[in-house]
């Protein structure tokens, strides 16, 4: 059942069968190959600190310029060990996507039953190889993802952007958020902060005068 | 949205001219061609979470162009014998999904042996909306009862996101009820407070909302099952709640 859903689409996302529909004058909204963000999320800030990593996400979807939801999650906790967190800031049915494929890949790793689970960094790498092949078939995942985890002791932080552009740092910040926030974080961050100091410089980064523009409610996720 | 816009404007200096050729937009579209639009359900539609159940309400209104092609149309569809769905934006495109929501529900149904579950419905939706969302102009609130977790709403905004919520609006009359619904909602309202939020939100949205209008429809779902109500056009409850 599922399969004959998504074999269907995937064969139309790929180009390989006709699209009925662009033949027809259905209106612009019919048949567009790039697809544009419609319910979107805000900045994502997370900051590594000794011991293990803190991401904030707001939680309001906007649809276009209203503020359409409140209370919606964009950070989630996956991999067979839960100790990787990915926060995207964007589209939020594409970030959906992302968390399910996430997901799907962790139960097979679960299955194997070999003890080898994915570390954060390998995730962010496959991650980035996902955003990267969709944008080079014109149809990004449109979101800046933020992958944030602990392995053995040693913290993670990498952001992969709706092009594929990856990167690995000690804070990163998505959105809006990566014009205001991170100079805050670059003043601020020293190897040595603890995990109370990086929630108050988080809280600081999200509460932040030039954010509250668009007013959001933050949530904050440890992960250790 | 944009064909919502350009449904309104009425160029006087060739209005009377109809034109025929439906296959291509002329640049000054008379709006009178309505057998060239697409069929529309332009709606407002709402369903909101009591202790104990749903209600789910919509608007009667369909759209083609500027003609209402249906006064009394039923946006409130049932995928299940508890679990419901309101559908706004193309009218093909939504009861297309619905329909397959339907009959992949009725299988799962068979095997799982029992009632299925509001999120497995609203999953199967957004796994619809969401692999196609080239080609759907798809806004759904699906909401229902189950034992699990009692009622639930859900909402599948274009795009194919998927939330779940304490009460959700949606289609084009649901922008001028915002307001409306910040100030009058509470969290675990008796199923009567839940029926008059409803009314006067949809009374108030198709009053305003070109594109909303007709009669309410309500559908009240919980344990012993659902209810159909419904409020004529010319008795609708506007005023303050």
């Amino acid at each position: 059942m599922a399969n004959r859903v998504h074999g269907a689409t995937w064969a139309e996302h790929a180009g390989l069968t006709d699209e009925p529909y662009a033949a027809k004058e259905a209106g612009p909204e019919a048949s567009q190959r790039t697809l544009y963000p419609m319910v979107t999320g805000g900045s994502v800030v997370a900051v590594k600190y000794a011991g293990g990593v803190l991401v904030a996400a707001d939680t309001l979807g906007f649809y276009g310029s209203l503020a359409r939801y409140d209370k919606i999650r964009r950070m989630e906790a996956v991999g067979v060990r839960k100790d990787t967190l990915v926060a995207a800031g964007g589209d939020l049915s594409d970030y959906q996507y992302i968390v399910k494929t996430v997901e799907a890949r962790a139960v097979e790793e679960y299955a194997l039953d070999d003890g080898a689970a994915m570390s954060p960094a390998a995730l962010h790498s496959w991650l980035t190889r996902m955003m990267y092949q969709r944008r080079s078939k014109m149809d990004p995942l449109w979101n800046s993802v933020v992958v944030a985890g602990c392995r053995d002791g040693k913290p993670y932080l990498g952001a992969s952007t709706m092009l594929g552009v990856a990167f690995e740092d000690n804070f990163v910040a998505s959105g809006i958020g990566a014009h205001l926030a991170l100079p805050l974080l670059r003043k601020r961050w020293t190897p040595t902060l603890t995990e109370a100091d990086a929630k108050t410089l988080l809280e600081d980064c999200m509460n932040s005068p030039a954010l509250c523009k668009t007013p959001h409610s933050p949530e904050l996720s440890v992960s250790q | 949205m944009s064909s919502f816009a350009g449904r309104e404007l009425l160029n006087p200096a060739n209005v009377m001219e109809a034109s025929y050729d439906a296959g291509t937009t002329l640049q000054q579209d008379n709006g009178l061609n309505f057998l060239g639009k697409e069929v529309d359900t332009g709606t407002t539609i709402m369903a909101v979470q009591y202790d104990g159940g749903v209600i789910v309400g919509a608007d009667s209104r369909v759209s083609t162009g500027v003609y209402i092609s249906n006064r009394a149309s039923d946006k409130i569809t049932a995928v299940d014998d508890r679990i419901y769905c309101c559908r706004s934006g193309s009218a093909a495109d939504t009861q297309a999904v619905s329909d397959y929501v339907r009959y992949f529900l009725d299988q799962h149904r068979m095997e799982y042996g029992q009632p299925p579950k509001v999120a497995t419905a609203a999953n199967l939706f957004q796994m619809l909306c969401y692999q196609n969302k080239n080609m759907l102009t798809a806004g759904i609130i699906v909401a229902g009862w189950d034992k699990e977790k009692g009622g639930q709403v859900f909402a599948l905004p274009i795009g194919g996101a998927l939330m779940e919520r304490e009460y959700a609006t949606g289609g084009s009359g649901s922008t001028y009820i915002y307001g409306f619904c910040d100030a009058f909602f509470k969290p675990g309202m008796t199923k009567q407070q839940c029926e008059d939020f409803v009314t006067k939100g949809l009374c108030h949205a198709m009053a305003r909302d070109g594109s909303s209008g007709g009669i309410i429809r309500m559908a009240i779902i919980d344990e012993s099952g659902v209810e159909r109500k419904f409020i004529a056009g010319d008795k609708l409850p506007y005023g303050p709640l």
